[in-house]
């Protein structure tokens, strides 16, 4: 399956926040889209997502896959577990094995507990593992190392990659460290 | 606690020294005279049967509109075109004063579904109202989410919708089950149907027994208290149960 955007643009009122983003890549590929912040990245990932629209060029491939997204924000649901949040999103979630995957990432007590209750670091891996173990032919991933500590991000990040399994992966990332964790092309958006 | 029942006391005792203050029964009696009036009551079949099947239209009443005031609320919130079309009818019901039902119930259906009816129009805009609001309130973060990831509308309920909705809904139901006693018994005050506290309160009336006015309305009290606490605590059950946790 190929994917990709051509001559993308976005602009909001008088500021343009994408100016003719070209690229392709196709299934199983690893793309990190760099840029400082304010540069673009997640107006990027959310045109992919079908949640915004260019105002020029087109994105393709995407409208007819099934997308998993880690958005900048955690979107879980406070009141239920991160096993909860993580099966509500798939439609034949089997609960053992979505726990089971998650503790290589989350502390075992913390997987049955409401995330409201669940320090920063913990939501972020528990939204990260939501998008990670569902089922979907794309994942983007907006900066899914956010708030994380050295080790915390390099155990999210074998987690990403022990189960990309063939998803085209796109994430975002602040620095040049974070691209490196997840081995991505890098994509960089030049400010305009 | 301690603080909330010495406030109640305090209250009662104004009652009571009221009530003496006046000293003629056919006009105040104090809680004393209306507790003792209610215990006399209390152990008669018929105090059960008017009270329980007060209780019953009330409640029926109130379900019925509860089932009615999600069921289209939800409706309405999904469809623009039905709450548009809704809108014109709950205002009208909000405005237009009981006793004008009342009396249109007495003529249309006679007095034996008169409570049931009242409170069901009486509760049924308050509920419907709640509704609209409270799923209105559903996270647009979430539902962006959950359309990412095309989530099944039952998960959208659980995740995202019943924790929105159940603030809104656990005060529409206090509100509306309040209402429900005062305007189903001022509905039986005015339609007397048999075996009925507002028949009770309209012959204590005539025959100027205010003992028994005071003790009914004792029961009143107790009943909308124990209705709203037992109706909340099912509602909350009920909402961790079918969010599952």
């Amino acid at each position: 399956m190929d994917y990709g955007c051509e001559n993308l643009q976005k602009r909001y009122g008088d500021r343009t926040v994408l100016d003719g983003v070209t690229f392709a890549c196709k299934a199983g590929d690893r793309i990190c889209i760099a840029a400082p912040s304010g540069g673009g990245k997640t107006t990027l990932l959310r045109i992919l997502a079908g949640l915004e629209y260019p105002d020029g060029g087109s994105a393709h491939g995407f409208g007819g896959a099934r997308l998993a997204v880690a958005f900048q924000e955690d979107r879980l649901c406070e009141h239920l577990s991160a096993v909860t949040n993580a099966a509500l999103v798939q439609a034949h979630p089997d609960r053992e094995a979505i726990a089971e995957a998650m503790h290589e990432i989350l502390p075992r007590p913390s997987l049955h507990q409401p995330v409201r209750e669940l320090s920063g670091g913990m939501r972020r891996r528990a939204a990260v593992a939501r998008a990670v173990l569902a089922e979907s032919d794309v994942l983007l991933l907006d900066e899914p190392f956010a708030g994380l500590d050295g080790e915390s991000r390099e155990r999210t990040a074998r987690f990403i990659l022990n189960r990309q399994r063939g998803r085209l992966l796109i994430f975002t990332a602040h620095a040049a460290g974070e691209a490196a964790l997840l081995d991505g092309a890098a994509l960089s958006l030049t400010t305009p | 606690m301690k603080c909330k029942a010495l406030i109640i006391f305090l209250w009662l005792a104004a009652w009571q020294a009221a009530a003496w203050a006046v000293g003629r029964s056919v006009i105040l009696v104090g809680p004393l005279e209306a507790g003792e009036t209610l215990l006399r009551m209390a152990v008669t079949a018929e105090f059960w049967r008017t009270a329980t099947l007060t209780a019953a239209r009330i409640g029926g009443g109130f379900l019925l509109a509860f089932c009615a005031g999600v069921g289209l609320g939800a409706a309405a919130r999904r469809w623009q075109l039905l709450q548009d079309i809704l809108a014109p009818a709950v205002s009208a019901v909000k405005s237009v004063p009981v006793a004008c039902f009342v009396i249109l119930v007495l003529v249309w259906l006679g007095s034996g579904r008169l409570t049931l009816v009242i409170v069901f129009l009486i509760a049924f805009p308050v509920l419907y109202l709640q509704t609209l609001e409270g799923l209105g309130r559903a996270d647009g973060q979430l539902l962006e989410m959950a359309q990412v990831f095309c989530m099944k509308p039952w998960s959208r309920v659980r995740g995202i919708y019943l924790p929105a909705l159940l603030p809104s809904l656990e005060s529409g139901c206090s509100l509306a089950l309040g209402l429900s006693w005062k305007s189903g018994v001022a509905a039986e005050v005015i339609g007397t149907p048999l075996h009925s506290i507002g028949q009770e309160l309209y012959f204590a009336k005539i025959y100027l027994e205010m003992d028994r006015l005071f003790a009914w309305t004792l029961v009143i009290l107790a009943g909308s208290f124990l209705f709203e606490r037992g109706f909340l605590w099912l509602l909350r059950r009920c909402a961790r149960a079918l969010e599952g946790t």
